[in-house]
């Protein structure tokens, strides 16, 4: 029993990692640029996507020896995120004045093309690369076996969530983007090109967007519209944490992927509606998450 | 902005609305069953989203979850024929506007005292937990296999037909009666204090709740009603599907119903309805078009979004307002 309880909770833990990159970059989105992203799920399916070609053109197929699996999951991300130079400016720029709705559908709608431009260039069959998921061999812990690649995941998680720390609180950039989010107008008389940041956070967003699905790539199955569960599954990690908070995705990542790992292990019956009932409850007595504060500003 | 459309409105157009009507009633005469069949699914859809739209349009509340009425509307004909042996559709459609009416007053009870993107995200949380027990819960639910929904007996009476002779006979005046009655239900409450309450809620809750109107109830009621209106349309779109699965409940299609509003244009009574058929028919078509059917609905969506925000009708409403500016422009000419 101990011993399940423990691969069960590694396995959540694992999992926490992918939803945490994946909906802090949600939440950065929503904090600064005010528009929840429904498109996200799709950055998420690039990354995938583009991790997989690159492994599979130069290491599987190519000179690159297999150790640069680990750079080059990272370097997927990055790649993503050059779309954001566009989407941004050409379309979300558009609605930030717009009710919610509008933003909503604008994005899913972004979230439809891009799904099917994978779908069109990929096809519709299901891909595996599981290579480096075997190459880093299994770590016994407690008596049980877990893949090695697992550890690597849960390091990189660390190290970005890190490095997302360091961007926002201890440079200038990430002091001029919130000061931004907190007074526009004022910061633009100081003569900040206040346009550009909205466009960086936005393409940094989608950056950990895409590292969710690019660093956990070898471990999937790999179809066209994957990016939905995790989608609906972060929607519920920020509205536990509280929209807009750091803390809180990260929390609430550690919840929802834990419980999510437990219940498919010990309750399958009712695995997603107990996640579903704690999110309600959490907004019925915290409307504003756990660490969400009324206004939105990180 | 309020949008003026009163009872003299609707006597200027009383001959254009017999003539729709009327054709309706013809339809099934010349059309091929499938048509009559996407012709009923665009009615409900277009029932569902009405209803929404006294929730979204006109009180300004986002709900992500009203596929969860609409679901349960369709379950209850699936519950009732598997565990009571009850084919009746009179006790169907009772049965669904009682269990979808009853949830939405309690998730609504709940859910309106909370406001933009909290109020979206509860409502997107009690729907999915609702599909998350149908599709869980496999020993009562058959999970994702769904529920088969026969044709139910009217008024005692059994009905000797095959399924695509029901769908274009009985069925579709069914829906076509029951359509034309909540449309013009809607019509009512659109027009009424009620409905007038609820689009000033929309402008400035904080000025309503000053005049001393309760406008947390208010929601709730409009909330309540939107339940009422999906419950039946989902009750109908058991019957017609013949069957039902947890999809009809999942997020994906609360979002398609908020895309049904805004394509038609979310602040015009007839908005959510033209929206609703526009939808219908744009979704198959593009289906049976191609396989990358999504690439056609999202890139419509964004060009929708970003150059007609007020849907088709705010655009025709801007046409015609435009067009008599000018009118009354030249006639300053004349004198």
């Amino acid at each position: 029993m101990e011993t399940l309880l423990f691969s069960l909770f590694i396995n959540g833990l694992v999992f926490s990692s992918m939803l945490f990159l994946f909906s802090v970059g949600l939440n950065l989105i929503f904090g600064y640029l005010g528009v929840l992203n429904m498109a996200h799920g799709s950055f998420y399916t690039l990354g995938v996507y583009t991790s997989m070609a690159l492994i599979t053109m130069t290491v599987l197929k190519g000179p690159l020896p297999i150790v640069s699996i680990f750079p080059l999951v990272l370097v997927a991300g990055v790649v993503v995120g050059l779309f954001g130079l566009a989407v941004e400016p050409i379309l979300l720029r558009r609605v930030y004045k717009s009710e919610h709705a509008v933003q909503l559908l604008l994005t899913y709608g972004l979230l439809l093309v891009i799904d099917d431009v994978c779908k069109i260039i990929w096809g519709l069959e299901l891909y595996n690369v599981p290579e480096a998921y075997y190459f880093l061999g299994s770590v016994r812990v407690l008596d049980t076996a877990f893949p090695g690649y697992n550890l690597f995941i849960l390091f990189s998680c660390f190290a970005l969530a890190l490095l997302l720390w360091i961007i926002l609180y201890k440079t200038m950039f990430g002091r001029t983007a919130r000061a931004i989010a907190e007074h526009r107008e004022m910061v633009s008389t100081l003569g900040v090109n206040s346009p550009l940041f909205f466009t960086l956070i936005f393409v940094l967003g989608i950056v950990f967007a895409a590292w969710g699905g690019s660093i956990t790539m070898p471990m999937l199955g790999i179809f066209p519209g994957m990016g939905l569960d995790p989608l609906i599954l972060s929607f519920i990690v920020i509205t536990i944490g509280g929209l807009g908070s750091l803390k809180g995705a990260l929390i609430g990542s550690f919840v929802v992927g834990i419980i999510r790992s437990i219940g498919i292990g010990l309750f399958p019956e009712i695995d997603i509606a107990i996640i579903y009932l704690i999110m309600a409850v959490i907004l019925l007595i915290r409307p504003s998450g756990l660490f969400g504060r009324k206004e939105i500003v990180w | 902005m309020v949008i003026k459309i009163g009872p003299s409105v609707l006597r200027a157009r009383l001959p254009i609305l017999m003539i729709i009507i009327i054709l309706l009633f013809i339809v099934p005469l010349v059309a091929p069953s499938y048509q009559i069949f996407l012709l009923s699914y665009g009615l409900l859809l277009a029932i569902t989203a009405l209803g929404y739209n006294i929730l979204f349009g006109q009180t300004g509340l986002l709900s992500f979850g009203h596929a969860a009425f609409f679901g349960l509307g369709a379950y209850a004909p699936a519950f009732l024929t598997h565990y009571a042996g009850i084919r009746s559709l009179e006790v169907w459609i009772i049965s669904s506007i009682i269990f979808a009416t009853l949830v939405a007053a309690v998730i609504g009870y709940l859910c309106v005292r909370y406001t933009k993107i909290y109020f979206g995200l509860l409502t997107l949380a009690f729907s999915m937990l609702f599909y998350a027990l149908l599709y869980k819960f496999y020993w009562v639910t058959r999970g994702d296999d769904g529920l088969y929904v026969p044709i139910p007996s009217i008024l005692g009476f059994s009905i000797p037909l095959s399924k695509s002779a029901y769908i274009s006979g009985p069925l579709y005046y069914i829906i076509i009666v029951t359509s034309l009655v909540l449309f013009a239900f809607g019509w009512v409450i659109y027009n009424s204090p009620f409905g007038k309450t609820l689009q000033a809620i929309r402008e400035n809750s904080a000025r309503i709740e000053f005049l001393g109107i309760p406008v947390k109830r208010y929601k709730w009621y409009a909330f309540t009603l939107s339940g009422f209106f999906g419950g039946i349309a989902g009750c109908l779109f058991g019957i017609l599907n013949g069957h039902v699965n947890p999809m009809a409940l999942h997020w994906i299609f609360s979002g398609e119903i908020v895309f049904m509003c805004v394509l038609g244009g979310h602040r015009v009574f007839l908005g959510p309805i033209i929206g609703a058929i526009l939808f219908t028919y744009l979704k198959t078509y593009a289906i049976t078009l191609t396989v990358y059917w999504q690439i056609i609905l999202g890139s419509s969506l964004i060009a929708l979004v970003l150059l007609f925000p007020g849907g088709i009708m705010g655009w025709a409403e801007r046409l015609m307002r435009k067009r008599s500016q000018g009118e009354r422009k030249s006639l300053d000419v004349h004198t």
